[in-house]
């Protein structure tokens, strides 16, 4: 199936995915959305980033992210993102939710497409995960699949598509406040974050803060550190991204 | 749990954290300028088709069968080109000298060893140990066939999982530079670029705007084929007309020692793998 009918197929689920009723509105909850962590309030919200890495050197860009907590017991949420020149990418998440015990189990059904435009080359990742959060802690573990393809016209390399196959996604994030704090801090680690499912053996580092200055408006921060060589044994510094922006809860 | 997770049973537990040789960019300079007699040179055939020996992940200890019976073979083989490759993390621990002892018929007037460095050859700080037999991570040299050209072969150094910024610039000015100009281009390296399956435990690769961009590298300059190692199980992938080929690890004990032999010619590579 080429990349054209994996999209119409998307969007078409994410019509079929959209009931009717029970969304919660802001106000009624005050859970905050925290990465991995449950929000049950309709967000929006848009980022500045800021990066560097051994490949692509200094770059900033930005991003839109939107969350839709469409009936109590799903959600779904999004962005598209562009890395500097290089990396143009965009994920959507569907995750059905159910409250259980002390906490929360979620299933994500995520698709992310990156397209490294300057490299003519892109990867189409498929991931489902599953996870529970509770108030101070969430465990997210599946199994994602990518496709590396080129879009390079070049006799020899046109049409060229590469497939990985399926392999482990896990993160933890700790929060240091409850769910339903005004601010909050999370550290984390793990192979996957709002950008990218990397390989199993690089592992990110992850720091995210939050703070809701109003009822409609959060303020959102994060740095993610990105080592290689972990398991080389000859851990270096690969690269590291802060994002800063604003959400509108509504 | 930490030692499952490892390619190989020695482990360095702080490098885990934070390497104890120099970074890949210090790396990289000290390479660059510290070329050793065979680097950079041109070695002149005479026949347009030929073959090289290559192996990786040798790891020798104290046991040096398999090794030897590399070393054997190639000598055997009158036919084979004078050099020999050699895909990284030769040794475990600190086993530089018995690695030279045993490989010393590959490095005189009539033959030579190209090595590229491992995770293994540079663990618990033994830089230094590389840099004083082998001089330079970062090289490349030539093969001058009789009437077709000559193959450009570049050396390396990802022992740390990444090629570094200065490695990765420098690659990408050099082979921009060298389009067109050779017959082929082969590229040897230790840290294979894709990860296919968990045959050989959790191995590191690339990040992934490392492997982006070096896949975009190989592709744009017209790299016939990427030699690697360290996963330590046989895999031949092509994508965008490159040939990527990671070896079994010749070291005993392996699932599939083995060691291959390439065939080079015009525009055209084939590898032959021998099981010990």
């Amino acid at each position: 199936m080429d990349f054209s009918k994996k999209l119409s197929c998307l969007f078409l689920a994410m019509l079929l995915a959209l009931p009717a009723a029970g969304a919660k509105k802001a106000g009624e909850e005050k859970s905050l959305n925290l990465n991995g962590y449950a929000d049950s309030v309709y967000t929006i919200g848009v980022h500045a980033l800021y990066g560097y890495n051994n490949s692509m050197g200094h770059f900033a860009g930005a991003d839109i992210s939107f969350h839709l907590p469409v009936h109590r017991y799903f959600q779904m949420r999004g962005s598209i993102e562009q890395s500097g020149r290089h990396i143009t990418g965009t994920y959507l998440t569907l995750s059905p939710q159910y409250r259980l015990g002390p906490g929360e189990f979620f299933i994500d059904v995520t698709t992310a497409f990156r397209n490294y435009g300057v490299y003519r080359s892109y990867e189409l990742v498929n991931a489902f995960t599953a996870g529970y959060r509770f108030r101070f802690i969430s465990l997210h573990v599946g199994a994602f699949h990518r496709l590396f393809g080129t879009t390079s016209r070049e006799p020899g390399q046109k049409g060229s598509t590469f497939s990985e196959g399926w392999f482990p996604a896990i993160r933890c994030m700790v929060h240091i406040m409850p769910s339903d704090s005004r601010w909050n801090i999370a550290l984390g680690i793990g192979n996957f974050n709002d950008y990218e499912f990397e390989r199993i053996n690089a592992l990110h580092y992850m720091i995210e803060g939050k703070y809701s200055v109003t009822n409609h408006l959060r303020i959102e921060l994060s740095l993610d550190l990105k080592p290689s060589g972990m398991f080389h044994q000859m851990a270096v510094f690969n690269g590291a991204r802060v994002k800063a922006g604003l959400s509108y809860m509504f | 749990m930490l030692a499952a997770a490892s390619s190989c049973s020695d482990i360095d537990v702080l490098g885990m954290i934070w390497a104890q040789s120099p970074v890949p960019d210090r790396r990289f300079e000290e390479s660059i300028n510290n070329f050793g007699p065979m680097h950079g040179k041109c070695l002149k055939l005479e026949s347009n088709e030929y073959r090289f020996y290559t192996f990786g992940d040798s790891h020798i200890t104290t046991s040096t069968a398999n090794l030897d019976r590399f070393v054997a073979d190639y000598l055997a083989d009158s036919q084979a080109a004078p050099f020999v490759i050699c895909l990284g993390d030769m040794i475990s621990e600190k086993y530089y000298p018995t690695f030279m002892e045993h490989t010393i018929q590959l490095r005189n007037q009539d033959h030579y060893m190209y090595v590229c460095a491992g995770n293994h050859d540079l663990m618990f700080g033994m830089w230094e140990d590389f840099v004083k037999f082998y001089k330079s991570s970062t090289y490349w040299f030539e093969v001058e066939t009789l009437s077709e050209g000559k193959d450009l072969y570049i050396a390396l150094d990802s022992a740390s999982g990444s090629l570094g910024a200065k490695q990765i610039n420098w690659l990408d000015a050099f082979l921009a530079g060298a389009k067109g100009k050779y017959r082929n281009i082969i590229v040897f390296t230790h840290t294979h670029m894709f990860m296919t399956d968990f045959q050989q435990g959790v191995t590191d690769n690339y990040s992934l705007e490392e492997t982006h961009r070096l896949m975009s590298i190989y592709a744009d300059a017209g790299v016939n084929l990427v030699l690697s190692g360290h996963r330590h199980v046989r895999e031949e992938h092509e994508f965008r007309g490159v040939q990527y080929v990671t070896l079994d690890a010749l070291k005993e004990g392996a699932r599939n020692p083995s060691y291959a032999i390439c065939t080079v010619s015009k525009g055209k590579t084939s590898r032959l793998f021998i099981n010990l």
